[in-house]
């Protein structure tokens, strides 16, 4: 028989085991088993193509300070909107593995997405070990609907965010032995700062919860506390300063131009928002009832901890930290203003935040057996849940896209022809709207498709990333660029002030209902004898008529 | 020397564990590919991150190293890449550019520290 000496060898092997879970059961279907495609897959929504043109534009400048020009209405310098670590990531592993921009977002945030499950394992060993253990099974429905939406309807700075929050948090454990670890923290709190500045919000709540229960619990070393989180100020604003200027200027200052989009396409009334978010009622109800019996039993454990009899300042931090990003996912019924909607972003880390009730509730069970002791038997126990979770109450995820192939190929093919032409998009399947798609300096889109009326001036709204209007100047000034970016949001035309009209028709079923628009809009074109200059598939590009145009 | 023995070893794992996952995830890519992906990884996250803490924090296990490692540096090219390009260094240069020279960096200051 093989005895296992190295105490942390089950620990690494969980590691190992969650890591292949996730990946072979989770990522791998939802890419389709490869990680080079021919159009987008995982993008169900609009918001990922803003982060796949952000990163386009990194591999086809090089750079990410400042946007496109062509995707900009030709103005060069203008900065770019983003927070850029994550954006800087994709452009690299596009750059390394020479990937399209699609590919290369995806993967990494892929990896990311399974890193934050990681992250959080983590946390939970500083508490107990084989509570940890025994919660990794819970992670797989981070690959499950409704959880899964916050990749799929690309909230890549929710993900990315999240994953540097969890990770500066587990650094806080390590302030206890490590005089240095609070580099480290400064160094993960800039990371969230340029990544997701939401998170940086809960990670000062989470701080301060540990900067209060240091500061009580260890009267000895309050100087060295005080010390310590100066310090972590001082390089957090070395380190992140500078774009924190860039971000004032790009989402405080003027935000008035973008706000309009933000309001039309993402932070829809709290209803419909949630809809597409988890809510409680999406755990099945098995799953519920031993996640409420795993949440008594952290009642009890945080009362015997707390009150019984004294417990460790790290401990306590530990029950905070639980107890607190739960919280946040319901801060939509005590916040207010943006956190009233980052709460439902949040929910979609439920597997991750809940595991800890679901780990409790069988370390408990298997405590009663005497199967914690035996480590190869408890190893057994761990693989055993993962199997039962994976194959009741998980169903591998399909790769998919709003965008196919086909329609990927017109854009391809209309972004090597056009120059300065402008371009109407008159419908595009699926999309809720495709704001940033095409490099193309001059188009345009409608929404909603009753807008569309015969013989009229219609309200388009235009396209491309550059709804905001702050410049670069030298080598750090910022200006703020001349009003006309901002008042083109949304202009009136007629059919005859574009020079291209693209569409495809291949209806998605939630358009149904805009059947008969679309198609008095075709009857309409068609009389103004436009010519005929793309065709594959169900997709059409018209090219006007010389005598329609002005 | 015998801490620069263990790490070694436990790096050796990590990209082998770190092949085989993306090999075992998307079986239908070529193995090549997978490949260059892993070493990707390895080399532009893994390596300097578990250098860097290696150098800063004594006694960390390996794990720790390797996981907070790359989260670290992700953190740290995300953040260098962007302040670079502002400066005007290409975003494809640095690609290579900068674990190269963080690696060199990190492994010299590494191995001064461990094999005295």
């Amino acid at each position: 028989m093989w005895k296992i000496k190295n105490k942390d060898f089950i620990f690494v092997v969980v590691i190992i085991l969650v890591l292949f879970n996730l990946s072979y059961f989770g990522l791998g279907p939802l890419l389709g088993r490869t990680i080079q495609h021919e159009s987008p897959v995982a993008v169900l929504a609009q918001d990922p193509f803003s982060y796949i043109t952000a990163t386009r534009i990194t591999l086809e400048q090089e750079q990410y300070a400042t946007s496109y020009y062509k995707t900009c209405q030709g103005i060069p310098n203008l900065l770019s909107y983003h927070p850029p670590v994550i954006i800087e990531l994709g452009g690299m592993t596009g750059f390394a593995l020479n990937m399209p921009a699609y590919d290369s977002i995806i993967i990494i945030m892929g990896i990311v997405f399974i890193l934050c499950a990681l992250m959080y394992l983590l946390i939970l060993s500083k508490f107990n070990k084989k509570i940890a253990m025994l919660s990794s099974p819970f992670f797989i429905l981070l690959f499950s609907i409704p959880f899964l939406i916050t990749l799929l309807f690309g909230e890549y700075g929710n993900i990315s965010g999240t994953f540097f929050l969890l990770a500066a948090v587990y650094s806080l454990f390590l302030w206890k032995d490590k005089d240095k670890a609070w580099i480290i923290t400064a160094i993960l709190m800039s990371a969230i700062m340029m990544t997701h500045g939401v998170e940086m919000l809960f990670f000062t709540i989470i701080y301060a919860a540990f900067f209060g229960i240091s500061f009580f619990d260890n009267k000895e070393s309050r100087k060295k506390l005080l010390f310590k989180t100066v310090k972590l100020g001082a390089l957090f604003l070395v380190i992140s300063g500078f774009y924190m200027r860039v971000f004032y200027h790009l989402q405080v200052k003027t935000r008035t131009g973008y706000i309009g989009m933000a309001t039309a396409r993402h932070f829809v009334p709290p209803s419909e928002y949630a809809r597409f978010n988890a809510v409680i009622t999406d755990i099945n109800w098995i799953i519920g009832i031993i996640l409420v019996l795993g949440f008594v039993l952290f009642l009890y454990l945080l009362y015997t901890n707390f009150v019984v009899k004294k417990t460790s300042t790290y401990k306590k931090f530990f029950f905070a930290i639980v107890l607190l990003l739960v919280a946040i996912t319901f801060s939509n019924y005590y916040s207010f203003g943006e956190l009233y909607y980052r709460a439902f972003q949040q929910r979609n880390f439920w597997p991750i935040y809940f595991s800890v009730f679901f780990g409790l509730f069988f370390y408990i069970i298997l405590k009663q057996f005497k199967i914690l002791k035996d480590k190869k038997i408890f190893l057994g126990a761990v693989i055993v849940l993962m199997v039962l979770m994976n194959s009741l109450f998980f169903t591998m995820p399909a790769a998919s896209s709003t965008v196919g192939k086909e329609e990927y190929m017109m854009i391809d093919w209309l972004e090597e022809r056009i120059q300065n032409e402008s371009v109407f998009f008159l419908y595009m399947p699926n999309f809720v709207n495709y704001d940033n798609l095409p490099f193309l300096p001059n188009w345009f889109f409608i929404r909603p498709l009753d807008k569309l009326k015969v013989g009229e001036d219609i309200e388009v709204m235009r396209g491309g990333l550059c709804d905001y209007n702050q410049k670069r100047v030298g080598l750090f000034g910022i200006e703020k660029f001349d009003e006309k970016l901002e008042n083109q949001m949304r202009v009136n035309k007629s059919l005859c002030d574009f020079d291209y009209i693209a569409f495809s028709m291949r209806l998605s079923p939630r358009d149904e209902g805009y059947i008969p628009y679309i198609n008095e809009y075709l009857g309409y074109i068609n009389e103004k004898n436009m010519t005929k200059v793309y065709e594959k598939g169900n997709n059409i590009v018209l090219k006007n008529n010389p005598e329609c145009m002005p | 020397m015998k801490e620069v023995k263990t790490d070694l070893k436990y790096l050796g794992i990590a990209l082998i564990t770190i092949v085989m996952l993306i090999v075992a995830a998307f079986y239908k890519e070529n193995f090549m590919f997978n490949l260059r992906l892993a070493i990707y990884l390895f080399l532009s996250f893994v390596l300097p991150g578990y250098l860097f803490l290696s150098i800063l924090l004594d006694g960390l296990k390996s794990y720790e190293k390797i996981i907070l490692g790359m989260a670290t540096w992700m953190g740290v090219s995300g953040i260098g890449f962007y302040y670079l390009n502002w400066f005007g260094v290409s975003s494809r240069i640095l690609t290579f550019i900068f674990p190269l020279i963080s690696i060199i960096i990190l492994a010299a200051i590494y191995f001064k520290k461990n094999l005295k």
